[in-house]
C-alpha cells in the first residue's frame, strides 16, 4: 500500500539523563511512534542526551508545547519530511519493528526448556544413527555431533538473524531458536571429542576440531547469504 | 538407553538450556554487544563441567549421559557462537571474529583438561 505522509522529527537536546526519562514518558503517554534517545559528544563538561521524536506532523506539533512547557530548557529542532513508502501498513504505529529486548526476558523459559529438549532428542538421534552406521569408526570420529553442529549452524544463520525476527515472535524464537538449535548443536561434546582424538591420534583430532570449525562456519555464511537473498 | 535415563537427558538438556539463557544473556548484558562474551562465558564453563565430570566418573556412564550428553551439552552451543563469528566477519570484524572462534577454542580445550584434572584429583 502506496501513501504520501508528512513526517515530522523532533531532535530535543536535553541536559540529563533523568530529564530525558521525562520526555520519553511523556512521548509514550501521547503515543508519539518513535523516540529513540543517544548520547551526543562531550562537549567541555557537559554531556548532553538527545532525543529524537518521529511521527506524523500533526501528532509531534500536538506533543512539542507540552514537552516545551515540562521542559523549558531544552533545546527543540523539528524538520519535516514529505514521505511517500510502500512500507509495511501501521509502520508508524510501531506495528513493523519489533525491537529485541535488551535483557533476557523470564516470560519464555518454559519455552526454551522445552526446545532444549526437543533439541537434544534431535541431537541424540543423529548422534545414534550414524554410530549405527559404521559403529567401528565412530569411536574415532564422532561425526554425528559434527552433522548436528553443521546442521544447526546454518539453521541458527538464517532463523536466528535480527532480519528474521520480524517474522517470529518472542515464544518461538525462545523455542526454535535459543531452546532447539542451542541445544541440538554442543560445544563441550565437540571440544571433548577433539582432545580425546588429538590423544588418539593428532591427525584425527585436528581433523575432527578443525573440520567442525570450518563446516560450521561455512554453514553459517551461507545462511545468513541466503536469508540476505531471500529477505 | 533405559527410558527414564533418556527422559532425565532430555530434562537436563532442557535445564541447561535455561541456564545458557540465563548465564549468557546476563553476561552478554553487562559486557556489551561489541564481542559476544556471554557465548564464550557458557562454553567455557560447560567444558569446565564437562572435564570436572570426566575426570571424577569417567566409568558412571548413566552419569555421564544424563550430565554430559544431557545437561552441558544443552547448556553449551556450537550454532550460536558459529552465527555470531561469520556475523563479526561479515560485519569487516575479522579480527574479533579470529578471537572469537580461537579464544572459545583454546579457552574450552583448556578448561576441559584443567577440569579433567582437578575432578580425578578430587575424586582421589
Amino acid at each position: 500500500m502506496e501513501t504520501e505522509r508528512t513526517v515530522a522529527q523532533a531532535t530535543v537536546r536535553l541536559g540529563s539523563e533523568l530529564q530525558c526519562e521525562r520526555a520519553v514518558r511523556l512521548a509514550h503517554r501521547r503515543g508519539v511512534a518513535s523516540a529513540t534517545a543517544y548520547r551526543g559528544p562531550e562537549t567541555g563538561s557537559a554531556r548532553h542526551v538527545f532525543l529524537m521524536l518521529l511521527d506524523e506532523e500533526g501528532k509531534i506539533e500536538g506533543v512539542l508545547p507540552e514537552l516545551r512547557e515540562l521542559l523549558p530548557d531544552a533545546g527543540i529542532s523539528v524538520s519535516r519530511e514529505v514521505v511517500v513508502h510502500e512500507a509495511p501498513r501501521g509502520f508508524l504505529e510501531g506495528e513493523a519493528l519489533r525491537p529485541r529486548p535488551s535483557r533476557a526476558g523470564l516470560g519464555h523459559l518454559g519455552w526454551v526448556f522445552a526446545g532444549g529438549a526437543l533439541g537434544a532428542a534431535a541431537r541424540l538421534a543423529v548422534e545414534g544413527a550414524a554410530r549405527r552406521l559404521a559403529p567401528a569408526a565412530y569411536e574415532a570420529f564422532p561425526w554425528g555431533t559434527l552433522a548436528a553442529n553443521a546442521a544447526g549452524s546454518f539453521l541458527i544463520a538464517i532463523f536466528g538473524t535480527l532480519i528474521f525476527e520480524r517474522f517470529v515472535g518472542e515464544r518461538a524464537r525462545a523455542f526454535w531458536v535459543l531452546g532447539f538449535l542451542g541445544s541440538l548443536t554442543t560445544f563441550s561434546s565437540y571440544a571433548l571429542h577433539t582432545l580425546r582424538g588429538w590423544e588418539a591420534s593428532p591427525l584425527l583430532g585436528g581433523l575432527y576440531g578443525g573440520g567442525s570449525l570450518l563446516l560450521g562456519l561455512l554453514a553459517a555464511l551461507a545462511g545468513l547469504r541466503l536469508t540476505r537473498r531471500l529477505l | 538407553m533405559a527410558p527414564a535415563e533418556l527422559a532425565l537427558t532430555l530434562a537436563a538438556a532442557g535445564a541447561g538450556s535455561v541456564l545458557r539463557y540465563l548465564l549468557g544473556g546476563w553476561v552478554a548484558h553487562r559486557m556489551g554487544p561489541e564481542f559476544p562474551w556471554g557465548t564464550l562465558a557458557v562454553n567455557a564453563l560447560g567444558c569446565l563441567g564437562l572435564g570436572l565430570l570426566q575426570g571424577a566418573a569417567p566409568h558412571d556412564r548413566a552419569l555421564l549421559l544424563v550430565l554430559g550428553s544431557g545437561l552441558l551439552a544443552g547448556f553449551t552451543t556450537f550454532s550460536t557462537l558459529m552465527l555470531e563469528t561469520a556475523n563479526l566477519a561479515t560485519a569487516g570484524e575479522r579480527d574479533r571474529a579470529f578471537s572469537n572462534i580461537v579464544g572459545t577454542l583454546a579457552l574450552g580445550l583448556f578448561a576441559l583438561s584443567a577440569g579433567a584434572r582437578a575432578g580425578a584429583w578430587a575424586a582421589g
